[in-house]
């Protein structure tokens, strides 16, 4: 573990994104006494006014402080991206373990139903069940975990269906070693390394992929705030207000990089162990 | 008599670890040389050397590559790939990953006989079929459809042949040709060899880990340890006067016909890794002989006009206790 | 090959029903939302009953499944509860708009990827790498619909050179092209550049060098040509990162294709519109991957005689 960290560090460009992240995660979680604002004050009067000193990075149409709308809907964009990306990690487990543990019809069943999932385009499928739903954070939330298992699922298997035929499983069974404690102490660890890549990755593109809702319209609604809603409030007026739209934009794009960066650099320092999962 | 090639004070670095030490050596017209030594010794990235061939992170650091007198490594890069494949042609040890997988066996000869003999392509394809009859191929014209994963290891390696045939050099250079085949395939390879050599004139480097092709094949040989050239002899010099301690412990450790040997021989110990780290012989830690003067810089010692050795014994008479 | 072709169709067609099925199911998501949608909210309860039975919605889930299935098999996708227009009119009449922003962003995704991509390998760990991998990281952590305004921002707003909507010359084209291409060709290059550098490593590559082959022609006939096996699989997802891409550049540039029907329909709450739209693109990814699998058999001789 110290060498794979220490290749970690020593990856500049994915320290460079672990840095960034922090920062993110230290703004959304120290949002409230970092705001200079209520986020959801309305001053109509000062709608779309420019960075100034009182807000550092201007209003919305509404007069809302933006900085502290960000802040806040750094909370709720960074809270998506990582409770979406668990979630679909854990049904993805779920699902894979049952289709390598069962062999069979159920393979079967789960496969093509993965097969399904990864040819309807993800973004449609989402943007039709949120609105279906009903657009909330908790429905865009679930409903993009429950789309994206498809990877971890398979990972997940190709590892049980590898495992089963080893010796070392035979003889954990002789021992009385029940199937979730194999399943627990030689097969997750086995692909842990894939699979937290994996996430990483995942955590990036459900960031993106929930603000792109939610400048749509589908996504985190009115008043609560994520960085795509803002940049979306200032849509019909970003000819004449820039602002509104640059700096959520900015942070969506760093938080992304950062994840991407941090996900290209955890696959190249574990990727002897990478190459061992495949 | 004018050499073909003579590499002189060659040194190679990758990514800064030195790789190849002071090598020296020359070739003269049609002659086979063998260049023996275990894996890692350095054979392999000589050969490419030459070739101009060898990849990042490797570096020529220092020494010369004169063919036919002129240095090859002062020379643009583009004259260098021109002489590839014409005047010199390499083969290599996996016969079954050096042909590339989505081209035909005719579009892969055909390609050296347009580039380098100016055919165009229904003559190279004519061409073609006729070098893969001269590598003794069955059916050339059927062969010539066919793609590499369709024949066997043996069949490819005649291509590669037929390939590097196809430029009409002066100079084979086979590094470890039948490492990767079958027993019985691996003799057809080297008759063919032979007989190619034979037919054209041209010479040939011939790299091997084993001492035994060099003796049936070869006219002259090096023993290279450790990046470094330990010892240059004629075949039967180097077979029966062997004066470095590394070549006899190698010839200990061939089985021999006729002779009841419980155990075949090993010489103890691994080879160095960080070779920077080495001033004097490489081989001092696993030699019998070594004393605290071998820690220091060694030299060639002749030992005949065609004999030299890398040791600081050769002067004592190591050669009368060669233990046969 | 023919018959590496026909078992490819015939496994897509489980597929092709699995995603109906899916589709289908997606409307039930929300309870009793269909007949909503047909009769209005505050429709009352003896209108619901009447359209439940007229359409069928108080059968099992099954049979309602295998009716629609079998409309959606004759071509009928019903009609939309806004415009009252058959679905496949309003998706024939857009088509040809998304269509062509696609064909054009894709050329240009693709002219911008391979040069890139190729030159960033063969030049791995200089600066010409440095600069293109920077770039592609970039590109592909930038959202979309924020490239776009940001293109608007620079080029209709300050420099008033091209117009921000309508599709009437080809300067109403280059915005958009450029949105929805430069966020593909980001993806695309880093594909490129990681398979070609795999493939530089292989045997044959410093066989064809062993040639004396010119370098470009060991990198695109040699190894590009290799490298196009995962490249090619890549591509597989090119619809699925064009689908999203339109949706949001339709809908920023007000251009009258799919997208911008599939948002529209979205917020009208027109599902059946919706269903029609998503199935069509589902369909033509499974037709896309088949066309991913035949190519492959074309580029690689050890797929096509397996």
């Amino acid at each position: 573990m110290p060498s794979f960290l220490s290749r970690l560090v020593q990856h500049r460009l994915a320290t460079a994104g672990g840095i960034v992240l922090i920062v993110l995660i230290a703004m959304a979680l120290f949002a409230p006494w970092l705001a200079p604002h209520d986020p959801e004050a309305v001053h109509p009067e000062a709608g779309l006014h420019g960075p100034s000193w009182e807000y550092p990075l201007g209003q919305d149409p509404l007069g809302r402080c933006i900085l502290s709308r960000m802040l806040y809907g750094a909370r709720v964009s960074l809270s998506v991206g990582f409770l979406a990306g668990v979630l679909s990690l854990g049904v993805g487990i779920v699902m894979g373990s049952l289709a390598g543990y069962f062999g069979g019809w159920v393979d079967l069943v789960i496969m093509r139903l993965a097969e399904v999932f990864m040819t309807v385009p993800q973004f449609l499928l989402v943007i039709a069940a949120v609105a279906i739903v009903g657009p909330s954070f908790t429905s865009v939330l679930v409903i993009i975990g429950l789309s994206s298992w498809t990877g971890y699922a398979r990972v997940l298997r190709g590892e049980i269906l590898g495992i089963k035929q080893k010796p070392f499983v035979e003889a954990a069974r002789a021992y009385g070693a029940s199937d979730l404690r194999i399943l627990a102490r030689h097969v997750l660890p086995n692909c842990l390394a894939p699979l937290i890549v994996m996430v990483t990755l995942n955590v990036a593109s459900v960031i993106l992929l929930e603000s792109s809702l939610s400048f749509l319209g589908f996504g985190i609604q009115e008043p609560q705030a994520s960085w795509g809603s803002i940049l979306s409030q200032g849509r019909a007026f970003f000819q004449t207000a820039p602002h509104v739209a640059t700096f959520p934009g900015l942070a969506i794009m760093a938080a992304v990089l950062a994840f991407n960066l941090l996900g290209d650099g955890l696959r190249d320092a574990l990727d002897p162990k990478l190459v061992e999962g495949e | 008599m004018q050499q073909l090639l003579s590499v002189q004070n060659l040194e190679v670095s990758f990514a800064k670890r030195p790789v190849l030490r002071q090598v020296t050596f020359s070739l003269a017209p049609g002659e086979t040389l063998g260049i023996v030594g275990e894996s890692g010794s350095g054979k392999s990235v000589t050969a490419l050397s030459i070739m101009g061939l060898l990849s990042w992170p490797g570096r020529i650091t220092d020494g010369k590559v004169l063919w036919h007198g002129e240095d090859l490594l002062q020379l643009p890069a583009d004259s260098h790939r021109q002489l590839r494949g014409s005047s010199m042609a390499m083969i290599f040890q996996e016969p079954m990953t050096c042909l590339n997988p989505v081209y035909t066996v005719e579009q892969q000869i055909a390609e050296v006989l347009m580039l380098h003999q100016g055919m165009n392509k229904r003559q190279a394809s004519e061409a073609a079929a006729s070098y893969l009859e001269q590598v003794g191929i069955a059916e050339p014209k059927a062969r010539l459809r066919n793609f590499p994963h369709e024949l066997s290891g043996g069949m490819r390696q005649r291509v590669m042949i037929a390939m590097a045939l196809a430029g009409k050099p002066e100079l084979l250079i086979a590094d470890e040709p039948t490492t990767a085949l079958d027993v019985t395939v691996q003799a057809q390879i080297l008759d063919l060899l032979k007989r190619l050599q034979a037919d054209t004139g041209m010479a040939m480097i011939l790299i091997t880990h084993d001492l035994g092709l060099v003796a049936e094949n070869a006219d002259r040989g090096i023993v290279m340890y450790a990046g470094e050239v330990v010892e240059e002899g004629t075949v039967s010099e180097l077979f029966e006067t062997p004066a470095h301690p590394y070549t006899q412990g190698l010839l200990r450790s061939l089985p021999r016909w006729g002779e009841q040997q419980d155990l075949l021989y090993s010489i103890p110990g691994t080879v160095p890794r960080d070779l920077g780290a080495i001033a004097g012989c490489a081989f001092a830690d696993r030699c019998p002989l070594s004393s605290v003067a071998c820690r220091e810089q060694q030299v060639m010692h002749m030992l005949s006009p065609s004999q030299a050795a890398r040791c600081r014994m050769v002067n004592a008479q190591v050669k009368e206790g060669v233990a046969r | 090959m023919f018959k590496y072709v026909v078992r490819r169709i015939l496994l897509a067609i489980p597929l092709v029903l699995g995603i109906s099925f899916l589709v289908f199911g997606l409307m039930y998501l929300a309870p009793g939302e269909p007949v909503r949608m047909l009769a209005g909210r505050e429709a009352s309860p003896e209108v619901i009953a009447a359209i439940r039975q007229e359409w069928g919605f108080d059968k099992p889930f099954l049979v309602q499944y295998f009716m629609w299935l079998a409309k959606v098999l004759r071509g009928d996708m019903g009609r939309s509860v806004i415009s009252q227009l058959p679905v496949a009119f309003l998706i024939k009449s857009r088509l040809p708009f998304t269509l062509k922003l696609n064909f054009w962003a894709t050329l240009l995704g693709l002219a911008i990827a391979f040069p890139l991509g190729v030159l960033a390998a063969a030049k791995r760990q200089t600066w010409v790498d440095y600069v293109a991998s920077a770039l592609a990281l970039v590109g592909m952590s930038m959202p979309g619909f924020w490239l776009s305004l940001v293109l608007i921002i620079v080029f209709a707003v300050k420099l008033s050179w091209l117009p921000t909507s309508g599709t009437g010359t080809w300067a109403h084209y280059v915005l958009p092209t450029a949105a929805l291409g430069f966020s593909w060709a980001a993806g695309l290059m880093r594909m490129v550049r990681t398979s070609l550098l795999e493939v530089l490593k292989e045997d044959y590559v410093r066989t064809a060098r062993a040639k004396g082959l010119r370098e470009r022609v060991v990198l695109v006939k040699h190894a590009l040509r290799n490298a196009m096996i995962p490249i090619v699989t890549g591509l597989g997802t090119w619809l699925a990162y064009m689908v999203v891409g339109t949706v949001i550049v339709e809908t920023i540039f007000a251009w009258p294709g799919l997208g911008r029907l599939l948002t529209t329909a979205l917020m009208q709450r027109d599902f059946f519109l919706v269903q029609a739209i998503i199935l069509m693109i589902s369909v033509a990814v499974v037709a896309a991957n088949l066309l991913v699998d035949v190519l492959y058999a074309v580029i690689d001789p050890r797929v096509r005689l397996s």
